[in-house]
């Protein structure tokens, strides 16, 4: 059981540690760009 | 060969087939023949193909039609007001109906741009379809407008990789023919866009420089400022900060002479996103604001602002100014009616309600079973990343490692998607 907990924690903190090294880009994702549209006059706005 | 696609068109239209059209007149295979081009008919032949389909041809009425189609054509680029663009657009039907016109093809391919326009997907997928059979006997202008409007639509429905195919088919046709240089410029300014989407940042750049060029040397201020926000977008994802708020500077600047409030609105949504970047939240929420605060503006960008808002405060663990503007959120949704478009924005809205307010259940429910499935079907592997991200944090938190892990490894693989893109 103990081993179980130690390599769950240990899996669970290798991915999130392989993860954390892209933070600092994948924080770049973290918002909300917004391009123009394509349709150059938005059909938002009708 | 226009009035042998004529000729199919309103076959089609009239639900006749070939052989009840072509009964007493001609054999049903020459029938075929000219309506694929393949074979000029006497004027005789075409007479009686048009009378059976209770069609006239109209000479004088024909350059009336194209001239107006022309008009209707640059309208559907410019001009904001929709009830010209149906006035037009009613006008052109009830002369087509029954009158030959060498425009009627381009005109059809065009009211694909006009469903768009309005917001009607379905419609434009309707005769995107009606006109696939057609397609074969296009020449290279009318399958330079097909390959452009079709990906017009695979963008508005999020499939940018679909659309990047047909826009770079449009772009082969560029060089069959002899196209105004404004022309060009918009389907440059089409690809930058896509790029920008696809995360494409330099092929975003490059484009926008390209379709920039054009719109300065004839004074478009309005698609001169849309280029500077794609490029104040891509220099922001390069860290680029000073191009990045120059340029969204100019755009901004543009938008005021012009009176835009999208444009001005626009920038200002990018602008709070680059100085979240930045880590400058304060300022950040300065631009965000604004957009919310201003009536004006239409509901979509004033959600999409609220939304970054509680996302700045929830990363700074500022969970009471989050929750106000969770709040404030709620209140705009209830005037959104149907919230099918806007499928993504309630999901971020009731994720972050849900976790703000400690629903472990109804957060867990909500991610998993609707948000996770909603994001992987539009392939939106940015916010796929996010809030899986957000969903594994919260069993990391819960000491659930297993569930964890199977999160942290979704985010992981989305964000692999998105570098191969």
């Amino acid at each position: 059981m103990k081993k179980f907990f130690a390599s769950a924690i240990l899996g669970t903190l290798l991915v999130a540690g392989f993860f954390l090294t892209f933070d600092k880009d994948s924080s770049d994702l973290a918002h909300f760009d917004r391009e123009p549209s394509v349709l150059s006059i938005s059909n938002t706005y009708f | 060969m226009e009035i042998g696609s004529y000729i199919k068109l309103h076959r089609i239209k009239q639900e006749m087939t070939q052989a009840e059209l072509a009964e007493g007149i001609v054999s049903f295979a020459y029938l075929s023949k000219i309506e694929n081009g393949k074979t000029e008919a006497s004027p005789e032949v075409i007479s009686l193909l048009c009378t059976r389909l209770g069609i006239q041809l109209d000479n004088e009425k024909d350059i009336t039609i194209k001239n107006k189609c022309q008009e209707w054509y640059s309208q559907l680029f410019e001009v904001n007001d929709k009830d010209e663009i149906e006035r037009g657009y009613n006008e052109l039907e009830a002369l087509m109906e029954d009158t030959h016109s060498e425009s009627m093809v381009m005109f059809e391919i065009h009211k694909i741009r006009y469903f768009l326009i309005l917001g009607r997907y379905e419609a434009a997928l309707t005769q995107i379809n009606s006109l696939a059979d057609l397609s074969s006997t296009f020449d290279s202008l009318h399958q330079f407008y097909w390959y452009k409007f079709k990906g017009n639509y695979n963008s508005q429905v999020g499939e940018f990789n679909q659309a990047m195919r047909m826009y770079k088919l449009a772009e082969e046709k560029l060089n069959h023919l002899e196209l105004a240089e404004s022309e060009i410029a918009d389907l440059q300014y089409t690809i930058s866009v896509t790029h920008s989407k696809l995360r494409n940042t330099l092929d975003s750049i490059e484009y926008a420089n390209k379709a920039l060029d054009v719109f300065q040397r004839n004074y478009n201020f309005l698609r001169c400022a849309q280029c500077h926000i794609m490029l104040g977008i891509s220099y922001r994802r390069l860290k680029m900060y000073d191009k990045a708020i120059k340029n969204h500077n100019l755009a901004k600047h543009l938008g005021k002479l012009n009176k835009n409030k999208q444009i001005i609105q626009l920038v200002n949504q990018n602008l709070g996103v680059l100085y979240s970047t930045k880590g400058q939240q304060e300022e950040a929420i300065k631009f965000f604001r604004a957009i919310i605060d201003d009536d004006e503006v239409h509901i979509v960008e004033r959600f999409a602002a609220v939304a970054s808002i509680v996302n700045e405060y929830y990363n700074v663990q500022n969970f009471e100014k989050a929750k106000e503007l969770v709040n404030q959120g709620f209140e705009l949704m209830k005037q959104f009616g149907n919230m099918d478009p806007y499928k993504l924005y309630y999901y971020v809205m009731y994720t972050y309600y849900f976790a703000l307010n400690g629903e472990h259940e109804k957060f867990e429910n909500i991610v998993i079973n609707e948000f996770i499935p909603y994001l992987k079907k539009h392939k939106d592997y940015i916010n796929l990343v996010i809030y899986a991200r957000m969903l594994a944090e919260h069993y990391e938190n819960s000491h659930q490692y297993k569930n964890a892990t199977k999160y942290y490894k979704l985010a992981n693989s989305a964000y692999e998607q998105l570098t191969i893109l």
